[in-house]
């Protein structure tokens, strides 16, 4: 993936953001283009254009009530629950419409996304994960404890639940509950996990777990998180997005923004200079 | 937490700054001692090591506790590492005017080495391109920067010509052999002062662009052949 970096990216023009670069690319997972977001008449993302990478992590920056989160939502649809939201603008997972071509069942199995809290269903470890496999029309046990060992494992938690799989998820803590949200939403099989500060509510061991599972997890997903952890996004993520009172500032590869920043607004920002 | 932070950072850069004074003032004092052939003055600069490094093991520490604490991004990375490393590229360039020093209270009554016209042409071209260096960082002015690295092959030239001359000298026993080699080894070590600035030179220029140090050099190189 890495040699592809930059050629949609125009990393050499990053400071304008043209969108009219937001062209196909084979890698490319997402293509945002000129995407706006209302909230009634609040503007609350503008002409966000930009193209995120297959099997890499993007990660999403900014200030409060900068965009980031909306930005993330819509990515698979969860702002169609508010109706006070007007999108404009088009967003393409591998290159099909995810508002007019894509049924909204389907995407949200195909993105799946971890929130800031924990919210594990009030279930035992192993309904939790069934429980997308069974929505899916997955019933026979067999195939079920199949998904369920696979699911555990890859979010690097089979060990500490194998023994206690039909115990409430909820006696778990917050790290270990944290993961296994990553691995019901792995068990129904997405392409894109987005993750929206997933670690703020965890300790240090906790976040240093979860960011060894996302590094694990890009082999074969695509990762999109928010942060508000500017060393984590660092850490973490191949390519990150500045986002400020709506505007896409800077996208660019992770180790270009925080060494190198092209725009002043990213540099004040990520160097807390900001306001 | 940023107001704190900006006053670690300058507090940081002008202990840098006056180590570079304190590296400057003794190479001018090296230079100085070779011109008047005056031990004393090499001595003081012998005098000025063990402070130097004491400047070197304060400064480093600092950034790493800046590292450790503030974990900088960005201009403010740039500005810490390129000091980290030019702390080094300072303690070696005062190891050289020691040098200079030494040879120079060694043979100061066999020889003049202030009389040797290459050794004085290159001891000034190096002092001024060290200073040069220093106050490109102090007022971060890329193009003076630009100006001592492009330097480089002049002193390059400079060191090639006076090793003909000493290599002749001896031949023609204008030096005596021992005398001789030690004029060579001067000029050996003003040649590394001369590699020393630049180093410095294209760290600042890092520090202010980003461009990789082997890639300012590197151009420098190419565009003197």
């Amino acid at each position: 993936m890495r040699e592809y970096i930059g050629d949609v990216m125009g990393e050499s023009n990053v400071h304008s953001l043209d969108t009219s670069t937001a062209v196909h690319s084979i890698q490319d997972k997402f293509i945002v283009d000129k995407l706006d977001l209302y909230y009634g008449t609040f503007k609350a993302l503008k002409e966000i254009s930009m193209n995120i990478k297959e099997s890499e992590v993007t990660a999403l920056i900014g200030p409060s009530g900068c965009g980031k989160s909306t930005f993330l939502k819509t990515l698979n649809r969860m702002n169609d629950l508010d109706s006070t939201v007007r999108i404009e603008g088009s967003v393409l997972l591998d290159n099909k419409n995810i508002f007019t071509e894509i049924d909204v069942i389907n995407l949200r199995q195909w993105v799946g996304m971890v929130f800031q809290q924990p919210n594990p269903f009030p279930k035992s470890i192993y309904d939790n994960i069934a429980y997308g496999p069974r929505v899916q029309g997955i019933t026979k046990k067999a195939e079920l404890d199949i998904i369920v060992e696979r699911s555990l494992r890859q979010a690097a938690i089979w060990d500490e639940a194998k023994d206690r799989l039909h115990k409430s998820a909820l006696g778990m803590s917050g790290g270990q509950q944290q993961r296994l949200c990553i691995a019901r939403t792995l068990a129904t099989k997405p392409d894109v996990i987005l993750m929206d500060e997933p670690t703020s509510a965890l300790d240090p061991i906790s976040t240093l777990k979860i960011e060894e599972l996302v590094l694990e997890l890009k082999k074969d997903y695509t990762i999109v998180i928010v942060t508000h952890n500017m060393q984590q996004a660092s850490r973490i993520s191949d390519k990150t997005a500045f986002f400020l009172l709506g505007d896409l500032i800077e996208y660019n590869t992770t180790e270009e923004i925080f060494t190198n920043p092209k725009n002043p607004k990213t540099e004040e920002y990520i160097t807390g200079r900001f306001g | 937490m940023r107001k704190h932070f900006d006053e670690e950072l300058l507090q940081v850069k002008s202990e840098f700054i006056t180590m570079a004074s304190v590296v400057d003032k003794s190479l001018l004092q090296a230079i100085t001692a070779l011109e008047k052939n005056d031990p004393v003055l090499a001595r003081d600069v012998i005098e000025l090591e063990p402070k130097i490094l004491d400047f070197e093991r304060l400064i480093e520490r600092r950034c790493m506790l800046i590292l450790l604490y503030q974990q900088p991004v960005a201009s403010d990375l740039r500005m810490v590492s390129a000091i980290m490393k030019m702390i080094s590229e300072l303690r070696h360039l005062s190891n050289q005017a020691t040098e200079i020093s030494e040879l120079i209270i060694t043979n100061h009554t066999k020889i003049h080495f202030g009389e040797v016209e290459e050794l004085v042409e290159m001891g000034q071209k190096v002092r001024r391109m060290t200073y040069d260096a220093i106050h490109a960082f102090s007022v971060s002015d890329e193009r003076l920067a630009r100006q001592v690295v492009s330097q480089d092959d002049e002193v390059d030239n400079l060191f090639t010509n006076a090793k003909k001359m000493i290599v002749k000298g001896i031949k023609t026993d204008a030096f005596k052999p021992g005398t001789g080699v030690d004029a060579l080894m001067i000029s050996k070590h003003m040649e590394k002062i001369g590699d020393y600035s630049v180093a410095m030179a294209a760290w600042t220029i890092y520090m202010i662009t980003n461009e990789p140090v082997e890639t300012i050099l590197a151009s420098s190189t190419n565009s003197n052949v």
